[in-house]
This record gives structure tokens, sequence and C-alpha cells, in this order.
């Protein structure tokens, strides 16, 4: 069945500022977001969701952002969501470690708004699908 | 720095060259002794920010050529705070370019000075009476009165903003024989006959309501002897008209500070003592036993009779007498809106006031709007629900709303028809120019509200550093700023209403395209990372824009919505 109405995107990070900022740029562009502040969270609210972005440094206690990841590719269940990870490791062996984990693409921290978007748009249009 | 700022910084200029014997100026009429001088923004910005020519103008007075005298402002005009070069280009222009920080200065001035920024002084001394829409009160406001109550209203705020002192009048056209025909007609409507064709009654559908409204609140008029009954229904529906067209007027945000009875000149005497004031001037002379006003000796095509022979006034001795009690009033100039059928009177208006001994280039003007039209899905609209043959101020309202229809009818110039399109007007997109603007502004506010989310706002004044605002798009968008204050003056002066509304959709534009460059003009900061001066420079911007675009709604008496 085709899915009718804006893309979903699952905003994940335990910082109040980047999950607000990327909500505020992605709306504009109009995405539908929801947020989750923890790994946990973010399995909860999952379903039906198009795009998750990720941040990997996620707060203990619970799943920390690989966890998460490996489980959002893996578990049926979860309706196997495309993933943008946004995260501060950037060396190259987080970014192999990410992407081998099933990451859709990975970007680093500060990260630049609008490559942000085009990064999700590319997974999901706004308009959906 | 402002362009006023400048201005001001190079008159000073000359001025001190003058006072320390540097330069030596005598008076040339019209050019020394200067209040003023002009500064313009050049099409090539690679000539600078601003370029005069006050070299040029004042070589004269001088007694020397422009280039050298160009060369001695110049060289003082380079140690002058909040200017960063001059260059003497030509004959003898002066190129001048801003200081970073002076150019980004002016969002803080235009936040600091908020609803007051554009407002000058340039029309202080005029005392300004504006007559616009003055209908009939025999029937409803239709679609020509429209244009004048949006164009009239803008004008009254524009003028003022420009330090004009504004009286908005209406002038009820009371007297005369259609107040008897309009009684007549709602006489027998309210008896349940139909209003005969051909004897100049008024055959509107909104006759018959306002002989039923009229009914219900004294049902007893039509137990009065007929003569009677006439005389009953012209007052009360005179009275329930003019009630219903203030309500119409009112609902579409134009208010008027006086509604001038033209009855009360006839009562009062003034329109009988015509002939004697205009005689004091020499222009009146008596004809065929009619009494004339020798329009003919200021322009007019032909002379005009004032009292007929068998002794009754005409309708131009009550126009006299109205302007020249205007003039009592102590109103000069007194501005006239009227419709593109009053064509005529513009030469018997002005040619009037100068028999009166006044200046018709300084104390009358006569404005003429063309017609307007309203189409919808293509077709022209024609007929009103409400009267049946023309469409309504109301009706307007209905279709377009406030807003848009205000904004549509001041964004072209009066000499020109104009044809209000409904489904362009009702449309969400940069099409319809209404939208453009007012959502360039709801954005402007989402932005705020953004950073407000962030934790964030534009910072105290103190903290601000203008000098980060160096982007083209910035610099564009601060000299589209600059521009304002101008823009009100220039259009106040000109009447020319329609020149706010396409300097706001210019600088609508210009946000947009600041707002494209998504990476290098980035508003909000980049994810992870704290805002930083730049993000708040722009903030100040931001308020700026908002602050010019919303004091120019105003102007046009347009909302500037927070949210779209």
């Amino acid at each position: 069945m085709t899915k009718t109405g804006p893309s979903r995107v699952l905003v994940v990070d335990d910082s109040d500022t980047v999950r607000t900022l990327i909500r505020i740029n992605l709306e504009l562009e109009g995405f539908e977001v929801q947020e989750a502040e923890s790994g946990a969270r973010c399995l909860e609210l999952v379903p039906g969701t198009d795009v998750v972005t990720l941040d990997l440094l996620l707060p203990d206690p619970g799943p920390g952002g690989l966890d998460v990841l490996r489980r959002l590719k893996c578990d049926p269940a979860l309706g196997r969501p495309r993933v943008v990870v946004v995260t501060a490791a950037a060396l190259p062996e987080d970014r192999r470690r990410g992407e081998s984990a099933g990451a859709d693409a990975y970007i680093t921290k500060p990260f630049e708004p609008v490559d942000l978007v085009d990064a999700v748009r590319a997974l999901a249009p706004p308009g959906g699908t | 720095m402002t362009p006023e700022q400048l201005s001001q910084a190079v008159l000073d200029t000359v001025n001190a060259a003058v006072a320390d014997g540097a330069l030596t100026l005598t008076a040339v009429p019209g050019v020394w002794p200067a209040q003023t001088v002009t500064v313009e923004r050049p099409k090539n910005r690679d000539h600078g920010d601003y370029a005069t020519n006050v070299a040029l103008q004042l070589t004269k007075a001088a007694g020397m050529p422009p280039r050298a005298l160009a060369e001695l402002l110049a060289e003082r005009l380079r140690k002058v705070e909040g200017i960063a070069g001059v260059d003497v280009a030509g004959p003898g222009f002066l190129n001048l370019k801003l200081a970073a920080g002076a150019a980004g200065e002016l969002a803080k001035t235009i936040v600091e000075q908020g609803a007051e920024y554009g407002r000058s002084e340039t029309y202080a001394a005029h005392i300004v009476n504006l007559e616009f829409v003055s209908a009939n009160p025999t029937g409803p406001l239709h679609l020509g009165h429209t244009r004048w109550a949006a164009v009239g209203d803008a004008l009254g705020r524009l003028l003022e903003a420009a330090g004009a002192d504004v009286t908005r009048e209406f002038y009820i056209n009371d007297a005369g024989n259609q107040m008897n025909n309009f009684g007549m007609s709602l006489a027998l409507r309210a008896n349940g006959q139909e209003v005969p064709s051909g004897q100049g009654l008024y055959e509107g559908a909104y006759i018959k309501d306002l002989a039923q409204a009229i009914l219900e609140e004294h049902p007893v008029l039509t137990q009065l002897p007929e003569e009677a009954q006439v005389e009953a229904f012209r007052t009360a529906g005179y009275k329930l008209q003019l009630r219903l067209q203030q309500e119409s007027l009112e609902k579409f945000r134009t208010h008027f500070d006086v509604w001038f009875s033209e009855k009360t000149l006839h009562e009062s005497g003034a329109v009988e003592g015509v002939a004697d004031r205009l005689a004091e001037q020499g222009h009146v002379f008596e004809q065929d036993g009619a009494i004339w006003l020798r329009t003919t000796d200021f322009g007019d095509d032909k002379d005009r009779v004032i009292v007929r022979s068998n002794g009754e006034r005409t309708y131009f001795s009550a126009d006299c007498a109205y302007y020249l009690n205007k003039r009592d009033r102590g109103y000069s100039p007194c501005i006239y809106m009227l419709g593109a059928d009053h064509h005529g009177y513009v030469g018997r208006l002005k040619a009037m006031a100068a028999c009166s001994g006044d200046d018709p280039e300084k104390d009358i003007e006569v404005l003429i709007g063309q017609f307007v039209k309203m189409v919808k899905d293509g077709e022209e609209v024609k007929l009103s629900k409400r009267t049946g043959n023309i469409v309504t101020l109301d009706d307007v309202i209905d279709l377009i709303g406030v807003d848009a229809a205000r904004y549509a009818l001041a964004r072209s110039s009066v000499d020109n028809e104009l044809v209000l399109d409904v489904d362009l007007l009702t449309t969400n997109a940069p099409e319809n120019p209404v939208w453009y603007v007012q959502y360039a502004h709801a954005r402007m506010a989402s932005v705020k509200r953004n950073a407000a989310e962030l934790g964030f706002d534009k910072g105290s004044a103190e903290d601000f550093k203008p000098e980060l605002l160096s982007h083209p798009r910035e610099e564009e968008l601060l000299a589209a700023l600059a521009e304002f204050p101008r823009v009100v003056a220039q259009a106040a002066g000109l009447r020319a209403v329609h020149k706010v509304a396409h300097y706001l959709e210019d600088l609508a534009g210009k946000y947009h395209a600041w707002q494209s460059e998504k990476k290098d003009c980035r508003i909000l900061p980049l994810g992870g990372e704290a805002p930083t001066d730049l993000n708040r420079a722009r903030l100040w911007l931001v308020e700026a824009t908002q602050t010019v675009l919303r004091n120019g709604l105003d102007l046009l008496g347009v909302s500037a919505p927070e949210r779209m």
C-alpha cells in the first residue's frame, strides 16, 4: 500500500538544542518530525517512521547509539527506517563502524543544517512516497 | 548610517570648509545656502555605496572647477567616521564607500526606532484636508468608492508619516433633489409599490431592504400623509444609509475625522454668500440675469454660473462654498480625490481656487482615480447579491478580504484602470503580491521564534557587531532598508501610495534572496555549536527588515501577520 502524507522523521539526540535545530529545519522543508531524547524512547516511537536522525553518543542507562542503529536495521517490527547518523564521532573508524552497522548517511557535528536536510530528503522526500 | 545621516555628513563637511576659510560660497538661488545634499545609490556598486553630485552643484557658488571642489571635499570626507573611502569620478562626482560597521549599524537604528522608522518631518508645515469617497447617502458604497477608501486612507497615513497634519474628510452630498428622490423611492417600497423607471428614482434592490428596516423601527410612517411620508423616509433613510456606509468603511479600516454635510453649507448661508466672497477678488460678473465666475481667467474651458437667472444656486456654487470653508478652516493643500467620471472638475476647481485669490498649484489638488473592476474565474463580477446591479464595498470584503483588497487597490497607480483578480488575490502563492509581502513578514517572525526555541536572541545593542553583516546579500538588504524613509517622503509628495507597495515587494524579494543563500547566510547556528555573534547580528537584520515591512504595511492599512 502506498503511504500518503508527509514523510515522518524521528530525531534522536540527548541535546535539546540539537533536536530543536534539526526539527526546525526539517519542518521548514515539510517533514513531520518527532523527537526522542534517548535510545529507549527512540525504539518506542520509531514504528511508522521513514527516517531516523540518530546521535551515536546517547546517555546511559539504555541502549547506546550503535545498538539502536543495529536494532533499527535488523528488527522488522521496527519498520526498518532509513537512518542518518548525526554524531561528534568524526574519526574514520567511527564512520566505518556506523556504516557497517547500517547507517544510510553519516554526518559529523558541528553540522550544516542544510546538509542534514539534504541527506534526509535524499532518503525520503518530504511529501511522502 | 542612513542616507540622511550621510547627506548630513556631506553638508557638514561643506559647511566646515566654509567656516575655516578653505571654501568661499556665494549665494546662488536654489543652490546655496542649502538645507540638504542629495546622496544616491549608484547602479554600479563598484562606484561605492552612495554618490553625490554636490561638487557639480556648488561649482558656480564656489567659483572653482567641480573636480577641484570634489577633491577638496573628498579629502575632508575621508576623515569622517563611518566613511571608509571616497573617490572623485568623472567631472566631479564623489563616490562614497561606507565602513562595514556603518552600513550594518542601520539594523540597530531601525530596531531601536521601531514604528518611528520611516517617519519624517518633510511635510511638517502642511495642514492637509484629504477628501475622499464622498458618496451620496442614497445607496451602498461601490467598487469605485472602495478604490478611494483604500488609497485615500493610505495616503492619509503616508502624509502623516511624512509629518503633515491630515484631516480625512467625507463630504456628504445631502442637499439637492436626489435626497427627495431617495425619500420617494423608500416610501414607494414601504407601501409595497414598484419604483418606476426613468424618473430619477432609486430602483436598486437595496431600497426595498432599507424601507423594510425603517418600517421595522418606525411602523407608523406609512400611515402619514403622502408628502410627510416622503420627508420622513428621506430623513430616516439618510440616517440609516449613512450609518451603513460608516460601518462598511470602519470594517475596511478607513476612518474619517470629519463627516461634512453639504446641507450645512446651505443652512449657514455659505452657499448664498459665495458670489459676494468671490466678487472681492474681481472675477465675478453678471450676464443674462445670472451671476458667473470667470474661471476662464485661470485656464478653465468655460466660465461657470454661480447663481442662475431665477435666483437658484448651482451645484458649482456649493462646491465653491465648500472649498472656501476648507480654506477658512486653515487647510492647504485641500486634496480632492474624485472618480474618473469627474475628470472635468479638475480645471474648474483649480480655476475657482485661483478666482478666490488662492494659489491653485499650492492650495488645491485634484486627483482622479480611474475605473476598477473585479474578475473571478476569468469573468467580470458585475452583480451584487445586495444591490443587484453594482459590486459594493461589502462584497469586496466578502470576496477578497480587507488586507488583500486594500493592498491590491493601493499597489496600482490611480492613473491606471485596475482589475482585481479574486482568484489571484485569495491564493497562498508568491504570485499574489499581498501574500508575498505578508508571508515574508511571517517568515521573519518564525525565524525569531525558532531562535528563541534554541535559547538565543539578537542580544544587547552593546554586543551587536554590525561589521559582520558583510555578505553581498546583506549589503543589498541594508541598502534597501536605508531607502525606506526616502520612499515614504517621496510617495507622500507625489501622492503615490503604490510606490510604498512596490518598495515592500522589492524588500520582501531581497529578504527571500538573502535567505535563499542557505549556508552562507544561515541565521540559526550550526548543529552542535553555540550561536555566534554572526547569528545574532543576522537576527538584528531580520528584526530590522521585519520592522520596515510592518511599518510599510501599516501605511497601507494592511496587517503584518506573525504566522501564516
